[in-house]
């Protein structure tokens, strides 16, 4: 049996798929638009201090209103909220293919989104983080019906509801655990940057670290009381971690926080961290380093110390000769899309522990990804979605069923 | 006499109103054309995304609006190329009823919309809202379609009643509706005092309506054209609509205080014209401000001579293209 799947009828289709797109540029601007105004989450308030309850799902419910609004088959949510719209294909026998989105966004509080387009841009917090892989997910359904395209296998529409700060994994990795039948192949889809093509995972914890005042007790602390200088020389006791310079490994200390006043010692001090590196056991080593020095710092300073681990991922690959990185490189090229290859955690690496063969893509061009300043471009909107659909047909057409 | 009926029985939330797919059978059944209309001054920051989103949502996926027109004061930016480009119909205001001296306003582009326009119904929005989203469009079209009796629709923003028992917000009308319409109206037209946000710059109506008021040209516009619907047709013809929150430019107290002149204007001028309070003399037609700069005060005079237009029934080229055989006129 021939197990090469031939692409070229996909690709010899994708310039004409890309400007048959400028004229549905506006559907896929309406929906990024609707989607991503809804505030991260709505807040309610017991008063101004209080925090009432905090409600995430919000663009989780509005995608799946949606998804059923422009037309899918089926809709429904698993259960930790992600929204899964279904479009049936031809051939029942052939299992589902997986296009995903993050709903949530780098931004996770109720604060008001007003997107703004003008010369070609559409720009606001979060356009890119991701209200346009979002929005472009949202448009398949009416996009394959104004194209007459249809596929033999299902497609499974995703948005991934991350559940506010440091869950957006969980979601994902419960969505595939959910899943009953074996996929045939997943595109995750980012706002930017087009050309992105994330095959591989690196190993990944990530971690909080927080330290407190103890009441010791009729001991006295030896800190002083004062928790930012604690997380200072546990700061110092991390940076002397050695790194390997291969396989390269690297931790990065994103968050820092910690007091209230100028003129007093702060009470409590947290940070964030995230240990990277290609090999598990490299993370694995320097977590445990990392586990010593909270702890240590429990009893050297008799502070109340904790280590919470939030995230990880295993260094998962599908590697460069894999037929869907070829067909995602094949189809960018002759989109005239110069690929960008670098590693990619979240989504991508939970569909590749699961071994499912995945790839991450960006829909258009962009600036200032996290800034409120951030802005994507409209013009390329059109490239984003043909290569979209230039690979989930080669996933249609087989390329991942001998991989 | 103050039928405060209305308030409860003519105020509806646009959630009301969500599935368009409803709307557009109602407007079929009822053979209905509808216009959307952007009055534009210098809107670039905004225009292209309430076309986008309106045409992509009410025209593209479901059929409820027939055309969308953007009727230009004479931006010197790029408002009416954006505006064609994403798909409007683009007019300049002064090339409309050429024949007509050419008047600068909103007013003067709302009432030459009607001309050239082919709704049954006109849907008036504001062209710098920055968080546009279908809902002020079939949220004003709501009312018109689902009510026989409602020929005239005004939006309104934010709840007007707190739905959190321990507080109570005020009613939601800006600086000059509380400080200068709510007063007047309470004063000679109590009724009126139930429209919520008298100066939204949202609203819906059928064309018999428009066609037979006059429209003055500056800040009046909204307030004359409340004041005519009353008189004429009763508060049962009118209904007002939540849309939620809007959000817009803030204007300077100094902009809003000859808003605020503006509208005393054509209300003075309204009540004189019908005997409800007698003049001896013309009103002056200037704004007089005072701007404090360097420690001095400098007189700042804003001309507002007060210009209307007629109702455009009285137009001929009007009557010659939207009945052109005499019916239909009131």
């Amino acid at each position: 049996m021939d197990m090469t799947v031939n692409i070229d009828s996909i690709l010899e289709g994708l310039p004409e798929l890309r400007s048959r797109f400028v004229g549905l540029r506006d559907l896929v601007l309406s929906n990024l638009v609707l989607i991503g105004e809804i505030p991260g989450a709505a807040v309610t308030r017991e008063d101004d201090d209080e925090v009432d309850k905090v409600d995430y799902a919000l663009r989780a419910k509005f995608f799946a209103d949606r998804l059923v609004e422009l037309g899918v088959d089926e809709c429904s949510a698993d259960d930790s909220g992600n929204p899964v719209g279904l479009v049936k294909g031809s051939d029942p026998t052939l299992g589902p293919i997986i296009v995903a989105a993050h709903l949530d966004s780098f931004i996770r509080g109720s604060e008001e989104i007003h997107f703004s387009i003008r010369e070609g841009t559409i720009a606001g917090q979060g356009v890119l983080d991701n209200a346009v892989g979002a929005g472009t997910i949202l448009s398949l359904p009416e996009l394959l019906r104004e194209l007459k395209i249809s596929f033999k296998s299902d497609l499974y529409i995703v948005g991934f509801a991350g559940k506010g700060p440091r869950t957006d994994q969980v979601a994902v990795r419960r969505f595939l655990e959910n899943l009953s039948v074996p996929v045939r192949g997943a595109v995750i889809v980012e706002g930017g940057e087009l050309g992105r093509l994330n095959y591989y995972s690196e190993a990944m914890i990530r971690a909080d670290v927080k330290v407190d005042v103890r009441d010791a007790g009729g001991l006295e602390s030896k800190a002083g009381d004062n928790m930012v200088i604690v997380m200072n020389d546990l700061i110092d006791r991390i940076l002397a971690i050695e790194l390997p310079q291969k396989p390269p490994t690297r931790i990065n200390i994103g968050r820092l926080k910690g007091g209230l006043k100028y003129g007093e010692p702060a009470l409590s001090a947290e940070m964030g961290l995230e240990i990277r590196s290609y090999k598990d056991d490299e993370v694995e080593r320097i977590s445990v380093k990392l586990e010593d020095i909270v702890a240590s710092a429990r009893y050297e300073y008799g502070v109340d110390a904790r280590l919470e681990k939030v995230a990880s991922a295993r260094a998962a690959s599908i590697g460069y000769a894999h037929p869907l990185v070829k067909a995602s490189v094949a189809v960018m090229e002759k989109l005239g899309i110069e690929p960008a290859v670098f590693s990619s955690e979240s989504e991508l690496s939970a569909f590749l522990e699961k071994g499912i063969s995945a790839v991450t893509i960006g829909i258009t061009r962009g600036e200032d990804y996290r800034l409120e300043t951030a802005r994507a471009s409209i013009e390329t909107i059109p490239d984003g979605l043909a290569q979209l659909i230039g690979i989930i047909s080669a996933i249609d057409e087989g390329v991942c069923d001998h991989a | 006499m103050l039928d405060s009926n209305w308030l409860t029985t003519n105020t509806y939330h646009h959630s009301r109103f969500r599935d368009i797919a409803q709307l557009v059978e109602r407007k079929l059944e009822r053979g209905l054309r509808i216009s959307v209309c952007f009055p534009t001054l210098n809107e670039e920051k905004t225009i292209a995304k309430e076309i986008i989103l309106l045409r992509s949502e009410l025209m593209s996926r479901y059929k409820l609006v027939d055309e969308i027109a953007v009727i230009d004061s004479g931006s010197t930016d790029r408002t009416r190329e954006i505006a064609a480009e994403y798909g409007a119909q683009v007019y300049l205001a002064s090339d409309i009823l050429p024949d007509l001296e050419p008047l600068r306003g909103k007013g003067e582009n709302l009432w030459k919309a009607l001309h050239v326009l082919s709704g049954d119904i006109i849907v008036y929005v504001d062209a710098d809202i920055k968080n546009i989203h279908p809902r002020f469009v079939y949220g004003l079209l709501g009312p018109l379609l689902m009510h026989e009796d409602v020929r005239f629709v005004k939006a309104f923003y934010d709840r007007p009643i707190s739905l959190d028992a321990k507080k109570v917000k005020p009613s939601g009308g800006g600086r000059v509706t509380e400080l200068v319409i709510r007063p007047l109206f309470s004063l000679y037209y109590p009724e009126l005092t139930q429209i919520i946000q008298p100066l939204s710059g949202e609203y819906a109506g059928f064309r018999e309506i428009f066609e037979t008021i006059s429209f003055p040209i500056g800040y009046g516009i909204e307030t004359s054209m409340l004041l005519d619907i009353y008189r004429r047709w009763g508060m049962p013809a009118m209904a007002q609509v939540d849309l939620d929150k809007r959000v817009h430019r803030n204007q300077s107290t100094l902009a809003l205080g000859r808003m605020a002149f503006g509208i005393m204007q054509t209300f003075l001028e309204r009540l004189a014209s019908e005997g409800r309070i007698s003049m001896e003399d013309r009103l002056h037609d200037s704004m007089i401000q005072y701007e404090l700069e360097n420690g001095v005060y400098s007189r700042r005079e804003h001309s507002m001579e007060r210009h209307e237009r007629p109702p455009i029934v009285s137009i001929a080229e009007y009557t010659a293209k939207h009945h052109p055989k005499g019916e239909g006129k009131a």
